[in-house]
């Protein structure tokens, strides 16, 4: 790799990792283990950067980096992994009605963020893909390496997961006003 | 939950890492990336050697050597092989674990030529290490073994008369004993009729 292809990867690292740290969150619910999935990503690409570079989306091969790192992770540590956050104890209210405060919101996506966890790893995955990134089936399907009736079922059965958790969290008694 | 609303949430979801500031992380990254490349040339080196050991001895001599135990060999010309070993300069290049303790690691190899699992329909068949039922280990600190790992995809099934498949699999796990002691480590992996389970097991000692 010529010097001028490694200063161009540390600006791309630089300008691309917060957004792709932001995504490594979405796929390990950890801070610390995002950072470790970023940066084995981007040792990965690192020497391939002379074509990544040329690609119109490096961002796409990174991601793809990433998918595939985590899958392989998530083989090894099936099991291992705990969730170690609590999900906070919510007030009476809808979903809706606690946007309006931000600490029921915080509430909110603590309960994502442990919904998130505990799906299946080609749910999670799935879900990320479509609704965080906003790809699509198609697009998704050749990340994950699947169909897109694979990514369709999967994406399904994760927000179902995710609505039930969110629902669960909210108690059945009529919102107090 | 509307298509919006969980893009929405994850969205703010996600926002929770632009809270967290690693340091100099792309002199880390370079460093992963050397520490790979090292890895890499280490495994040519041992294929060179396995190439040369071939040479020397010829393969019926280099077959020998490595023999599977009975336990891992079956007919029909199936095998899965495990081997386990402590690595270390890789647990001492490995940051400190953010839960303390003394991080060991262990590199695992599982060699074998499996039946392939079938996939539901519709869906791709799986390749290499997915055709195995489990690959999991126990680090050994309780009387009653506590499996971590992969208990491999619960959608894929063994089926009759399916095709033999090489699988082919190294990586490295580390862990954090909290006391020091002497553990005796155990890995275990499975696949289809007519394989069963291959366990291999290290001893590693924790110094205080």
């Amino acid at each position: 790799m010529t010097t001028t292809e490694e200063s161009d990867f540390d600006s791309y690292v630089r300008g691309s990792g917060p957004r792709l740290k932001r995504l490594a969150f979405l796929l390990t619910g950890d801070l610390d283990t995002a950072e470790d999935l970023l940066q084995s990503a981007y040792a990965k690409v690192l020497p391939r950067w002379g074509r990544v570079r040329r690609y119109e989306d490096p961002d796409a091969y990174v991601r793809r980096v990433m998918v595939s790192i985590r899958t392989s992770w998530w083989r090894r540590v099936r099991g291992r992994e705990v969730v170690t956050a609590d999900v906070l104890a919510r007030p009476a209210g809808t979903v809706a009605e606690a946007w309006d405060d931000p600490a029921d919101a915080q509430g909110d996506l603590d309960v994502v963020l442990r919904g998130l966890r505990t799906l299946p790893r080609r749910q999670q995955v799935a879900v990320v893909l479509r609704h965080y990134c906003d790809l699509s089936e198609a697009e998704t399907a050749r990340v994950m390496g699947i169909t897109t009736g694979g990514v369709k079922s999967q994406t399904s059965k994760g927000l179902a997961t995710l609505r039930a958790a969110l629902a669960e969290s909210v108690p059945d008694e009529e919102p107090t006003r | 939950m509307s298509p919006q609303n969980v893009q929405r949430l994850l969205e703010d979801l996600a926002a929770r890492a632009d809270t967290h500031h690693p340091t100099d992380r792309v002199a880390q990254i370079h460093r992963r990336a050397r520490r790979a490349a090292a890895v890499r040339a280490g495994a040519v080196a041992a294929v060179v050697a396995i190439v040369l050991a071939v040479a020397v001895t010829g393969v019926r001599g280099l077959l020998d050597a490595r023999e599977p135990t009975p336990s891992d060999r079956s007919p029909a010309g199936t095998f899965l092989r495990a081997e386990l070993a402590e690595d270390p300069a890789l647990a001492a290049a490995l940051p400190p674990s953010p839960v303390g303790g003394t991080r060991v690691a262990v590199s695992i190899s599982v060699r074998g030529r499996v039946p392939q699992l079938v996939a539901p329909a519709g869906q791709p068949a799986p390749a290499g290490r997915d055709n195995l039922l489990r690959q999991q280990i126990d680090w050994g600190e309780f009387p009653r073994p506590a499996w971590q790992g992969s208990s491999g995809d619960d959608t894929l099934v063994c089926g009759d008369g399916t095709p033999l498949v090489p699988v082919s699999d190294d990586y490295v796990v580390d862990h954090a004993y909290q006391r020091p002691g002497t553990y005796t480590v155990t890995f275990r992996t499975a696949a289809c009729p007519p394989l069963s389970e291959v366990r291999r097991a290290i001893t590693i000692t924790v110094k205080p």
